[in-house]
Order: C-alpha cells, then sequence, then structure tokens
C-alpha cells in the first residue's frame, strides 16, 4: 500500500508533463519549417493569377485649366494633384484639345512632380483655323507617356507658348493610376 | 489496499487519454491554419501562369461613326458604350479615318464618360488630298491611350472640327479596350 501511494504523484506528474510536451513541441515545428512543394501546373492548367496593381484598379484621372497671360511665355496650374499617401501615381496619357487666337502658338503641354526635376514634355500641334473666325485656330496633343510621382507629392500641369498677345487658356487632360506602395 | 489499487488505472488511462487528445487536438489546430510552403520549381521549370485580367479575355471593340453638321464644331455619338456592372473598362487606342472637303478641318477625336470627369483626346492628321479632286482631303487618327470607365458608366465619342460649311459626312471611329472584374 505505501509502495503504490509514493508512486502516485510521480504517474500524475508524467501525465502533466506529457501534455504539455506534446502542446509545445507541436508548436516549435509548425513555426520553424516550410514544406517544400512543387507545382506542377502544365501549360495547358496554369495557376490562374491576378495582379492587384492592374491599373483598372486604381485609375485616376484629372482635367485642368491652365492660363497663360498675354505675353507670357508659361502658365501654369500648380499643385493640380497631390498623390495619396501609400500611393504611387502612374501618368499613362495624357492630351488637350482647345483653341487659341492666331498669334498665340502653343508649343506644349509639361508635366512636374514638384520640388524635384521630374518632368515630361508633350508636344501641341496646330492644327487649322476655325472657318467662320479665321482668327482662331485648334491646338491638339494626345501622347502615351509613362511618368511616376511619389507619394504626397504634387504634380504641377504647364503649359509653354510662343508668349504671343493674345494669351491662352487650355485645358489639359491626364489619366493614370495608383499603385500601392509596400 | 483494495480501496487505492482501483483508482491506479483510472489514473494511467486518463494521463494517456490526454497526451492522446493533445496531440490529436493540436493536429485539428494545425490544419485550421495556413501551412507554410516553399515552391522549388526552377527557371528551367518555371510555374505556368495565367492572369485573369488579360486583355484578351474581355476584349471591348466600339466601332461608331460620326456625323458633324455643316457650320458645327462638334458631333457626337452619346453613349456609345456602356460599362457593365461589376466591370472597369480600359481603353487601350482610338483610331479614325475618312475623307473630308476643303475647308472642312478636322482637329481631334474625343472620349469622355457619362460624368464627365474623364476626358482623353487623340490628335486627327491632315493627310493630304485626293488626286483627282483636289477638294477632297484625308484626315486619320492612330493613337495609343489609357482612359479608364466606372462599372455603368457610358463612354461618349466625339468629333471636332474647324465648323466649315462642309461638314463631316460620316467618321468611323474604332476604339479598343479590355474589361476587368472588379472585387
Amino acid at each position: 500500500m505505501k509502495r503504490i501511494k509514493s508512486h502516485l504523484p510521480l504517474v500524475v506528474s508524467f501525465a502533466v508533463a506529457g501534455l504539455l510536451t506534446a502542446s509545445l513541441a507541436t508548436g516549435t515545428a509548425q513555426s520553424a519549417v516550410a514544406s517544400l512543394v512543387q507545382i506542377v501546373n502544365t501549360a495547358a492548367n496554369p495557376v490562374p493569377s491576378q495582379d492587384v496593381d492592374n491599373p483598372a484598379r486604381q485609375p485616376v484621372s484629372f482635367e485642368t485649366s491652365v492660363s497663360v497671360s498675354a505675353n507670357a511665355m508659361n502658365g501654369y496650374a500648380f499643385q493640380a494633384y497631390q498623390v495619396p499617401a501609400g500611393k504611387q501615381l502612374v501618368i499613362d496619357y495624357v492630351s488637350m484639345n482647345s483653341e487659341v487666337q492666331t498669334a498665340e502658338q502653343v508649343f506644349s503641354i509639361s508635366f512636374q512632380e514638384e520640388g524635384i526635376t521630374n518632368l515630361i514634355f508633350v508636344p501641341v500641334s496646330n492644327v487649322a483655323s476655325f472657318a467662320a473666325n479665321p482668327s482662331l485656330h485648334g491646338v491638339v496633343a494626345g501622347q502615351a507617356v509613362a511618368m511616376y510621382v511619389r507619394a504626397g507629392d504634387y504634380l504641377d500641369v504647364g503649359v509653354t507658348t510662343n508668349a504671343g498677345a493674345p494669351g491662352a487658356n487650355v485645358f489639359v487632360s491626364w489619366t493614370g493610376h495608383l499603385v500601392n506602395l509596400p | 489496499m483494495k480501496r487505492i489499487q482501483s483508482p491506479l488505472p483510472l489514473l494511467l488511462s486518463f494521463a494517456l487519454a490526454g497526451v492522446l487528445t493533445a496531440s490529436l487536438a493540436t493536429g485539428t489546430a494545425q490544419s485550421a491554419v495556413a501551412s507554410l510552403v516553399q515552391i522549388v520549381n526552377t527557371a528551367a521549370n518555371p510555374v505556368p501562369m495565367q492572369d485573369m485580367d488579360n486583355p484578351a479575355r474581355q476584349p471591348v471593340t466600339i466601332l461608331t461613326s460620326i456625323h458633324v453638321s455643316a457650320n458645327a464644331a462638334n458631333g457626337y455619338v452619346e453613349p456609345a458604350y456602356q460599362v457593365p456592372v461589376g466591370k472597369m473598362l480600359v481603353i487601350e487606342y482610338i483610331g479614325a479615318s475618312t475623307t473630308v472637303i476643303a475647308p472642312e478641318h478636322v482637329f481631334s477625336v474625343t472620349l469622355f464618360d457619362s460624368n464627365n470627369s474623364t476626358y482623353a483626346y487623340a490628335p486627327v492628321v491632315d493627310l493630304g488630298t485626293d488626286s483627282t479632286n483636289a477638294n477632297l482631303h484625308a484626315v486619320m487618327a492612330s493613337q495609343s491611350v489609357a482612359m479608364y470607365v466606372g462599372p455603368g458608366d457610358s463612354v461618349n465619342i466625339g468629333v471636332q472640327t474647324n465648323a466649315a460649311s462642309s461638314g463631316v459626312g460620316s467618321m468611323p471611329v474604332q476604339v479598343t479596350g479590355y474589361l476587368v472584374d472588379l472585387p
């Protein structure tokens, strides 16, 4: 009786130790090792994937008016757009369609990331005069581009002209998309 | 002695059951969380992938013809296309070609959405006059673009001219792009 009595705590201790060891050991193995797998899909049965940065997921578009004063060579729309925090802006396409007085020639439109030398220019074509008002002529631009603007930064839009007496007021459009940064 | 002997097998059974239950229960928990795997495909044996948003999966072609009246500066087709619910339309290209009678000049083809929030202009180039009829000249646009139109919104297409007396009888415009499923 005494012999059995003395073994009882030992048996209970082993049971408790067993329980603890089983749970702790399995937890350790889980966090340390990754199983090696080989994807055996073929070209006829490929793995479906989806690009989370596809431009269609976070499209952005903007149209801004830029005024060029009489006899001035340039006009700007400063801080026309601010890139949201945590995102990168990718500009895909810029264009404009406007009409100006004949003495005014529009040379280009420009996009600049404010404060740094990240700048693109797009040429503007002078098309033809209006039939009923020959002193007015159309100016057009359209260009696929690639420009990247950092999170939080501002985009300035500019117009360059021949500094004619009439000045100009043009509408500039751009489309692009945002990409989430890590 | 009898009284103490009888609980002993019972205690041992409980201990054994405890160990078994612990390991089995942990196994169940393991299968509920994600297992870690490492893909070991090599450059010689890459994983074949298929982009579900590949433009070729849901292509869209909008073909329309735009008329500009005599002395009018614009002509429009509104709407030219409506984006299905749950999709985003990505427009990649604008093309247009026709002949017009002098003194008519075509400036541009314009795409804009029904919210008037997105515009894309494609310049039109004057290619020259017809050798048999100097009043007739060819105009064309061929432009890669990027424009995004949201679910349920419409795409409108316009043509801008110098508002001459000839007008534009019919200017075929083709817009191509693709749809992407939205979550």
